[in-house]
């Protein structure tokens, strides 16, 4: 299907096709980075600055992205049996009859006891219930059509348990780690199946923060034996599928990367920028997998100039970028809600993706820009 | 059992996150007069220092951290009533949190778990934390040292804001101040005055007790 470029006649690049963008993911080549930002990572609507709002949206209008992205509503933490949310059970939420509870993570505000969590229904949460998808409306239009399901393995764990709880669950409950597991791919295959049989969609994105600033929340050792068998099994199930695996992680997750790979992840966002060095990445991974390339979202995008951000652009092409190839994909690094960040230094950096971009596709190589923000530390001027 | 062996095996027990055996080799080490900062210096205190510089190596991670820190607090709440007898003082006072405007406290518990292990005294004022808060840890409650961190950028400005009621109180120059968070450096640490930068929870730890 070809691009309806009637629904893009405010664009300055048209987007790239749904099969430009699996050839660039495949490594098969592609005419520019492909970009995309929208679902749970670029949220101006949050702003309170409407106006503000408006005019980013008019701009994703002149850079509309490269793919369609649609969104699982995430169940509620606590309900009744037969209702969308995680836990079934009666009495289990522990903000019954308390007071500013507001935040999640917190072990006293979240934590389940695993009495509680071993009497969780068996099809709860139901991907399947009408409630389930949000932007259900967007009709294709020839663009690569992806849905994302968020928080999946250690960040649904520690949903149910806590952080702290969770974290220890791994020496002190191993056994009860395991099955919640395995209930939860349960519950992703079937989310994984109204992706493919009802949508269609081309890609299922799932996010699972493993990674802090410095390292990974956890060991390799325990990387391997909780969360990659569960990778394993259900990225097999998404190609069995027809569609691609994309990954989102913050954080450094450098030691995991290639059992990512091993377990046959397409696509890795977002490489966070100052947690992990994105030259010995590419030098480690390079076409082993594709990038969807962060950009750095915590100094450039709202303390550099906009000139700073075209170059921070263009050193990530040239870093990322395999001539001939592809194998990068373009976004924000994390969640944004551009409240921090200038108008002018987004337009730069949605412009110079599709500037640079063809430029490098073009020449068939890379050039040797630098990062402005990498080498020297900036103090902060807002 | 000598000294000795009991401190080695209180280290190797808390590392594996063995908090039953910890808590038996404590309680008979008390019952047999082991003194109570004995116990805890050499073996409690130096089981969490090798768990820190293991973290500082990369060879353990938070899950390692964390089950020590649980042995620590349990065998604490055994050896705390003699350390009262003793008259031991904490080695400060911290007032912990996350800024206003943010809800991220991963990190900030990280802090205040290898600081309560460095054998400071701990006041949680918690997330999203008002400028208030902080004040009335020190005002009210005699903290001396002001540890404050966020995540978001959209929340950095709150250091600021903190740091002024902080002076508007009369009380800055009489604390240390150290900020920390994913997108806090050193330049942004000495632009708002601050006392102290740390990059991660046992280098905080360390430079603070270095101070006091």
């Amino acid at each position: 299907m070809a691009i309806n470029t009637e629904k893009f006649q405010n664009a300055k690049y048209l987007p790239l096709s749904r099969e430009e963008v699996i050839a660039a993911i495949e490594g098969k080549g592609v005419s520019r980075p492909p970009f995309t930002a929208t679902a749970v990572l670029w949220r101006p609507d949050l702003l309170e600055d409407k106006e503000k709002c408006a005019k980013l949206e008019k701009l994703l209008e002149i850079y509309p992205e490269d793919i369609q992205c649609f969104e699982y509503t995430r169940p509620k933490n606590f309900g009744k049996p037969g209702e969308y949310c995680w836990v079934d059970v009666q009495g289990a939420d522990p903000s019954i009859n308390r007071d500013n509870t507001e935040s999640i993570g917190i072990d006293e505000e979240t934590a389940c006891s695993w009495d509680i969590i071993n009497q969780i229904g068996e099809n709860t949460p139901d991907p399947w219930m009408p409630e389930s998808l949000v932007q259900d409306h967007q009709q294709p239009d020839g663009r690569y059509r992806m849905i994302f399901w968020t928080r999946c393995t250690f960040e649904r764990l520690w949903h149910f348990r806590g952080m702290e709880n969770t974290l220890l669950d791994f020496y002190l409950e191993p056994d009860n780690m395991r099955a919640l597991l395995q209930k939860l791919l349960n519950v992703y295959k079937k989310a994984v199946d109204r992706a493919a049989d009802q949508y269609h969609f081309d890609g299922w994105v799932m996010t699972d923060d493993i990674g802090t600033q410095e390292r990974p929340f956890f060991s390799e050792d325990i990387f391997i034996e909780f969360i990659k068998p569960i990778y394993q099994e259900l990225f097999a199930y998404i190609h069995q599928k027809g569609m691609h695996v994309w990954l989102h992680t913050c954080g450094n997750i450098e030691p995991f990367i290639p059992h990512m790979i091993e377990a046959g992840l397409d696509v890795l966002h977002p490489i966070q920028k100052y947690t992990m060095d994105e030259k010995t990445i590419i030098d480690k991974f390079g076409d082993k997998i594709c990038f969807w390339a962060g950009m750095d979202v915590q100094r450039t995008m709202p303390f550099g100039s906009a000139e700073e951000v075209r170059e921070e652009v263009r050193f990530m092409i040239d870093n990322y970028y395999l001539p001939g190839k592809g194998r990068l994909v373009l976004g924000p690094g994390n969640r944004v809600t551009v409240a921090d960040i200038s108008y002018e230094n987004v337009e730069a950096f949605l412009d110079e993706v599709r500037v640079y971009g063809e430029e490098v596709a073009k020449n068939q190589t890379v050039g040797n820009n630098t990062s402005p923000f990498h080498e020297k530390e900036k103090a902060y001027q807002r | 059992m000598d000294k000795q062996s009991r401190f080695e095996q209180i280290i190797e027990l808390m590392q594996k996150g063995k908090m039953n055996e910890v808590n038996d080799l404590v309680s008979a080490g008390i019952n047999e007069g082991v003194p109570a900062m004995e116990l805890l210096d050499e073996g409690l205190l130096k089981a969490m220092e090798e768990v820190g510089s293991k973290w500082k190596e990369g060879k353990v991670f938070i899950p390692e951290v964390l089950i020590a820190a649980r042995c620590l607090n349990s065998a604490l709440a055994l050896i705390e009533p003699e350390l009262l007898k003793a008259n031991i003082e904490a080695k400060g006072i911290v007032a912990i949190g996350t800024v206003a405007g943010d809800l991220h406290d991963i990190g900030k518990n990280l802090v205040a778990l290898m600081l309560k292990s460095k054998g400071f005294k701990i006041i949680d004022v918690g997330t999203n934390a008002s400028a208030d808060k902080f004040v009335k840890a020190v005002v009210e409650q005699g903290a001396n040292i002001v540890c404050m961190s966020s995540l978001l950028t959209t929340s950095m400005p709150n250091f600021a804001v903190t740091i002024a009621a902080l002076k508007e109180a009369a009380v800055r120059d009489k604390i240390c101040i150290a900020v920390g968070g994913a997108p806090v450096t050193q330049a942004f640490a000495d632009s708002l005055g601050a006392d102290v930068f740390a990059s991660d929870a046992v280098s905080a730890a360390e430079i603070l007790l270095a101070r006091s």
